[in-house]
């Protein structure tokens, strides 16, 4: 199993999630839905935080991610909106500049992922469209080869065109990579249509989680799934 | 063992990125070093007067410039202007594989070196106000003590500040 998290609840003085268990295996992608405030961000950034701050265990390829959390930030790559580059700098400086953190950092990949994308390197950040800004982040995360890519409402405010290329990046890292996708949403067609596993949220409880039974989902598994089907 | 590797490793990342920076943002660092320089000038101009000649004010004045040379000496790897903004390097950071204590320390690494050149040129600018005044005292020693500890101090107060 990939991504394990097993009775998860927080214990800080903010916002909490309540007792979250679920598990994601490689080469599939999650989409997380909920309302505003229902919690899908704080469950990514339980992940992410530096400090702990709930009581259960979350796993990563069967390690504790709190035990060596720069490990773990090296094998996820994290897309969204909160995320902050050097605004002005143009996406190569940022990319050579934040690189240094990551091992398995490749430019050629993320010169590649930028070309297939139609995104310049040579082009300001803070001058990028949203939709840009988030496929400049997904080039930067593919670059460093994480096992695991959590995207925060990345699809969010997108058009209708670029948000099939967005799908076209996702299903080539399901696919080819073997990674696993987390992703929050609102919007209900990606729900239907894009996940293979949803999780539904409401007041920092994981009310649903399951198999996404539509066939217009894909995953590693597609095929295993449709033949189960 | 591991651990402190590990941490080495962060710190030698940190210590990378702000080389980079410090290429990208050339200008901006260029600025902050003006400041600082400035700020040095007077702190130093204050502690040529020897202790036993002026009054706590004047010292304070001292203190406080040079202590003002070592917050313009850290802003540029704690903070970066954007848009009329500043924004914390930590907080740009703050997803990557990368932990505040590795900042922080890098951080105080390099505040640790800048206090004690500070210190050392109290020490000489006390010493040679003394030299001139004929009165070398204890308090002479002391003064240049007294400046690297808040230097430190208030320099550790602006690094904790940013990275909590």
């Amino acid at each position: 199993m990939l991504l394990t998290w097993n009775q998860v609840t927080g214990t800080g003085r903010e916002f909490q999630l309540k007792e979250i268990s679920f598990s994601l295996e490689a080469g599939y992608f999650m989409v997380l839905a909920g309302a505003n405030g229902a919690g899908k961000t704080t469950l990514l950034h339980y992940m992410l935080e530096e400090k702990k701050n709930y009581t259960g265990e979350i796993l990563l390829d069967g390690c504790r991610i709190h035990e060596n959390h720069k490990k773990t930030l090296e094998e996820i790559g994290y897309v969204s909106e909160e995320n902050s580059f050097f605004t002005e700098h143009t996406a190569i400086e940022n990319a050579r500049l934040l690189s240094v953190f990551y091992k398995e950092w490749e430019e050629e990949l993320f010169i590649g992922a930028m070309k297939e994308m139609e995104l310049s390197i040579s082009k300001t950040v803070g001058n990028m469209s949203r939709g840009e800004a988030m496929k400049f982040q997904m080039a930067f995360a593919m670059a460093h080869k994480p096992k695991l890519y959590l995207l925060d409402e990345a699809t969010g405010g997108m058009d209708p065109v670029f948000r099939r290329d967005f799908y076209k990046i996702i299903r080539k890292i399901v696919e080819s990579e073997n990674a696993s996708v987390l992703m929050t949403t609102h919007i209900q067609e990606e729900i239907e249509n894009q996940a293979d596993f949803i999780g539904i949220m409401e007041n920092g409880k994981m009310l649903q989680f399951g198999e996404n039974r539509n066939e217009g989902c894909f995953g590693l598994k597609t095929e295993e799934r449709q033949e189960k089907q | 063992m591991k651990a402190d590797r590990q941490e080495t490793l962060e710190m030698e990342q940190v210590k990378s990125f702000d080389r980079m920076r410090k290429k990208l943002d050339d200008y901006y660092f260029l600025m902050y070093s003006v400041v600082k320089n400035i700020y040095l000038f007077i702190g130093c101009a204050f502690a040529l007067l020897p202790v036993s000649e002026g009054d706590m004010t004047f010292y304070g004045c001292g203190i406080f410039f040079l202590s003002m040379a070592a917050v313009f000496h850290l802003a540029p790897y704690q903070v970066v202007r954007e848009k009329g903004k500043f924004a914390g390097i930590y907080e740009k950071c703050r997803w990557l594989p990368v932990s505040g204590k590795a900042i922080r320390k890098v951080r105080r690494e390099y505040l640790f070196q800048f206090s004690i050149k500070v210190g050392i040129a109290a020490f000489l600018c006390q010493m040679f106000g003394a030299a001139l005044s004929g009165k070398i005292g204890l308090g002479n020693v002391a003064f240049p003590v007294l400046v690297w500890l808040l230097v430190w101090g208030i320099g550790n107060f602006y690094i904790t500040f940013y990275i909590k």
